[in-house]
Order: structure tokens, then sequence, then C-alpha cells
């Protein structure tokens, strides 16, 4: 089922600063992960993104997403180094029409005449979590408090001792 | 509302959408949905026709069986960017179609109250509305797709001089014979030039073009006229590029080779295309005794394994029309026979470097094989699979003919992943 992102997800997500990356599948099962600068938030809420190379294996990979119903994930990394972490389902892919040619127009006004664009991707979010690191290993020694070393454990006047 | 009569008794013989899906999970269910509503076609609900917007969509007028006046979209994208190819005026099948309706503000296609996929409406290009400076409207110059452009060079097409020599399955070729001998059969040069003017000011809307029409056999040698009319029409559009190739497909009758290399030479194209239609030769000559007359199968082969040395491997196809061979009564008696043939004759296509492809058969009016019935959609998701593993297996790349420039070839759509 598809969630309404947070308005601190799409914040994050929109923020220039922050690196974008998505991670797919392809039918084989290796997975891929690539950056994706042109990665928003539509106005209905969904997860955009451009592809631009009709042939690249991200572009097969979402194909097979969108035909199997697999999942993808995408990570946002802020520029304060916070991570958030994004599970979803392909909803559409656009590649024709007005609304299509448009991001053509601008794809290629800003990066050049010679770039094309193969398709714009909307994605569902199902999930989300923060993948900080001091935010996972708070909630994860906490529930797991003896997946730990011993030496962790041990008094300080030993554990440290020259 | 417009209403349509048909026999349901076909669903208790054969195995439904869903169970088919369940069937083949190798493939995606999309796909197989695809298949299928090329099989049955499509029929257009009140709701779905008023989101129909004839300054934006690209339209469709035709008249029904009970002569109500139809104006509908010319078809439909899935979502995942794929075409459907199938007008609601070319739903002539003996099972009913899939409904085009609106859900959940959705437009959707339905059948039997289930709801299977979102889909859209193709719209139309901008040169739809102009018109040349010979009058002609651009939109009968130039046909579109959602990503394709298409020019019909002749519309007359001479295996239809004597109608008993018409391929059986054809719908077009009948209504073609009106133009035989007046001016207007061949296109305008200057009208495809002018038009070729605008369709480039559209960025993004389009990857490719095919160019196909009647057969031309006049000449001084079989099918001369036909090259000609290809070559001019070619370099008329080429006057727009600025590399010598563009992306570019000819569907014509099988050229010779030395034919070809000037196709080749003097023109932009880029890919070939001449169909088999029918990969038994016995049926073959049935279904389509003017080409089999003119152009024994063999020879037709031959000219096929010719292209692929002139236009390179992967830039050559062939097709069938899948379940005419099946037609009555001299057709296969059973869908494994044809099957089995059918993977014959492609796997020998194949190991020569043509690529192997299946249009799905829609019964027209207009054919001599009216109201036949089409094989099962078991046939047709079989015949998918195997033509997309024979392709895979001899490292036949479907890109000159994908779903970006066609969409009625099920087993090349697969060739995305």
């Amino acid at each position: 089922m598809s969630i309404q992102l947070e308005k601190k997800i799409i914040d994050a997500i929109k923020d220039p600063a922050s690196i974008k990356v998505i991670a797919t599948v392809s039918k084989e099962g290796i997975v891929h992960v690539t950056p994706k600068g042109s990665l928003t938030v539509d106005e209905n809420g969904r997860i955009k993104f451009l592809e631009l190379l009709e042939k690249s294996q991200t572009q097969k990979n979402l194909v097979y997403s969108i035909w199997f119903d697999k999942f993808v994930a995408v990570n946002i990394i802020t520029a304060d180094r916070k991570s958030y972490l994004i599970k979803g389902k392909i909803y559409k892919t656009i590649n024709s029409g007005k609304v299509f040619q448009d991001e053509y127009v601008a794809v290629q006004e800003k990066l050049g005449y010679d770039i094309d664009l193969s398709a714009i991707w909307l994605v569902d979010a199902e999930e989300v979590s923060e993948q900080t690191f001091e935010v996972r290993r708070e909630i994860l020694e906490t529930a797991y408090p003896y997946e730990k070393h011993v030496d962790r454990f041990a008094k300080d006047e030993l554990r440290f001792a020259k | 509302m417009a209403q349509l009569e048909f026999n349901t008794e076909w669903r208790k013989k054969e195995e439904s959408l869903d169970e088919i899906i369940k069937k083949y999970p190798e493939l995606p269910p999309i796909s197989i949905l695809e298949i299928d509503a090329h099989r049955r076609g499509v029929f257009y609900t009140d709701k779905a026709l008023e989101r129909l917007d004839e300054s934006v969509h690209q339209v469709t007028e035709y008249t029904l069986r009970d002569k109500t006046q139809r104006k509908v979209p010319a078809s439909l994208t899935f979502r995942d960017g794929s075409h459907l190819v199938v007008g609601e005026d070319f739903t002539k099948t003996a099972r009913e179609p899939y409904l085009v309706d609106v859900v959940d503000d959705k437009i959707v296609l339905v059948d039997k109250d289930k709801v299977y996929e979102e889909v859209s409406f193709w719209e139309k290009p901008k040169f739809f509305d102009k018109v040349t400076s010979r009058g002609t409207p651009m939109k009968n110059v130039i046909a579109a797709r959602p990503q394709r452009y298409s020019i019909q060079p002749s519309k007359f097409c001479h295996f239809w001089e004597c109608a008993k020599d018409g391929c059986k399955y054809c719908s077009y070729g009948s209504s073609g014979v009106k133009y035989h001998g007046r001016p207007d059969d061949l296109i305008n040069l200057q009208d495809v030039e002018e038009t070729m003017r605008e369709l480039v000011k559209e960025p993004g809307r389009f990857v490719g073009v095919i160019l196909t029409g009647g057969s031309i056999l006049t000449g001084s040698k079989l099918c001369e006229d036909e090259l000609q009319i290809y070559i001019e029409v070619l370099q008329a559009m080429g006057t727009v590029f600025k590399t010598k190739k563009w992306p570019s497909q000819v569907n014509s009758t099988a050229l010779d080779k030395e034919q070809l290399q000037r196709l080749y030479d003097q023109t932009g194209l880029t890919s070939y295309t001449t169909d088999l239609e029918v990969f038994d030769e016995e049926l073959y000559k049935w279904v389509c005794p003017g080409k089999a007359k003119a152009i024994p199968q063999a020879e037709w082969k031959k000219r096929l394994f010719d292209a692929v040395d002139v236009f390179g491997k992967g830039r050559v196809d062939t097709g069938l029309v899948s379940g005419v061979e099946l037609a009555k009564p001299n057709g296969f008696k059973s869908e494994a026979e044809a099957l089995k043939k059918d993977f014959e004759t492609a796997e020998e296509m194949a190991s020569h470097g043509v690529l192997i492809k299946h249009d799905i058969w829609h019964v027209g009016d207009n054919s001599i094989f009216r109201g036949q019935l089409t094989p099962s959609l078991d046939y047709y998701v079989q015949l998918t699979k195997g033509l997309y593993e024979i392709n895979q297996k001899y490292g036949l790349s479907g890109d000159m003919d994908s779903y970006r420039k066609c969409g009625m070839h099920p087993n090349i759509n697969l060739d995305r992943i």
C-alpha cells in the first residue's frame, strides 16, 4: 500500500544539496545502484525521476519492476549526512505525450541539445525509514542488546588497559 | 450507449486471462493482457468517451454495424509505456472486446466488471492540425502512433488487381482498390517534405518511422516501380535530416539483392522488413496466392537473407500474421501443429540473422477471412514466448521494431528487459 511522504522527507528530496541514489534489480536478480539527480516529488506526492538512456540497465530494471511488481529503493543523503531510505513500487512510466515532451525540452535546455530523454518514472512509496547511522544504531542495539562484541561489555579499566 | 452483441460461449471453451497469467509466471501479466486486448479488441464506454479531448487526443471516426456513428480514441497506452495498437473500428472479433471505462477517476481496461489496468489515450502531434501548401491535411500525409510516424507511399496493392489473389486476412487491400489508376494512389513528395519539416519541430515526439503501402509489381523488373517510390519518398524525407542515415524502416514486397542495395545506398534507410505472413509454404500459397505466384516462399526467404547482407544482422525482420495458419478450411487443425511449424520456420530465418515478429490477426469485415475465429490466448502466449526465445538464442535484438517503433509485436516487446 502506498503511503504519503512526510514533509521532512519531501524537503530532503527536493534539496539540491542532497545526494539521491536508486537501487533496482535485474531479471537475473543482480542489484544495480545509480545516482539520480533528477529525483523529486511530483504534485501528487509520488517520487518522480528521469531516465535519459533507453538502453540503460536502470531502464531495463525499472521495466522489470513494473512488469513483475518488484520493489525499487531510493536513498536520500542530505547535506548534514542524514540518510532516508524509501522503498516503493513503480506506478507508471511516461514516454510520450505533452507531459513527456515538456520534460524532454526542459532536459535539453538544462543539459544540452545532444541529451535524450527516454522516460519519466513515477514511484509510489510504500515504506520510509531513516538510515542515518546514529539513528539505526540506537534502534538496533536497543532491540538486540546482546548482539555486540564481548569487549564492549567489559569494565573500562580492563577493556582499555595497555 | 452503442450496444455490442457477441457470443460469450467462447469463455466456456478457452482458458481465461487470469488462468493464462497464472500458467505463464515468466511473462509479465501486463503483456499477456495486451496480447488478449489485441486479440479481442476494445470498446469505449460513454464515460470513457467523456474524457476524449479532440484538441489533445488522436481520434478515429467510423460507423458501427448498426450504423451508429462513433468518434473514439485512436488507441491506448499502458502504464509500462507500451502502446496497444487496436482501433475500436477494427474490433470485429467473435469474442466480446475489453471495455475502456472510467473507475475511481481513472481510465481503465475492464472485463466482466474486473478492472485490469489503467490506460491513457494517444495524443496527436501538432502537425495534425496543419495543411501543406497544396492544401493537403498533414495528418493525411503522415500518420502517427505515440512515438512513431508512418508514411504510406502507395494505396493500391497490385495483388488485389484480381481479388482472388489478395491476401485473405487483409482488410486494407480491398479498400485500396478504388485508388487503382488514380493520381492520388501515390503519395505526393512535396506534401511529404513539407509535413516532415513540421514534424521535426516537435521535440521528443518520435523515435522512428515506417514506410509501407500496397505492393507495386510493375517496372523494368518485378517491384522496380515500388522500389523507386520508396527511394523518392525517403529522399524527400531525408532533406530535413543532417545525417546520411536516420531511424527508419521500410516494409515492402520482397526486393532482390540489387534493389535492396540501391535502397540502402541511395537513402537514409536503416532497417528493412518484408513479411512472410504465413510460415507454412502450402498455406502461404492458399492465404497469399498473389504473393506466392509472384515470389515463391523460397525466393522470399532468400531475399530476406540477402537483406541481412545489405542492412546487417538485427536490421532486417519478417513477420507472420499469427493465427491465419489456423484459418478454415485449409489451415492447421490444431494450435500445437501450427506452433510447431511457426517455430521451425522462425528458427530457420533467425539462424540467418533475420529477426522474427508476429502481428495478432484481426478478422476484418473487409477481408476474405471475415467471420473466422482467431486462436486462443494460450496459443498467442506460447507463440510470443517461443519467438522471443528464438530471437534471444540467435542474439537478435528487436530494436528496429521495438515497443516504441511499432508496438504490435508482443514477442519483440519482451525485449525491454
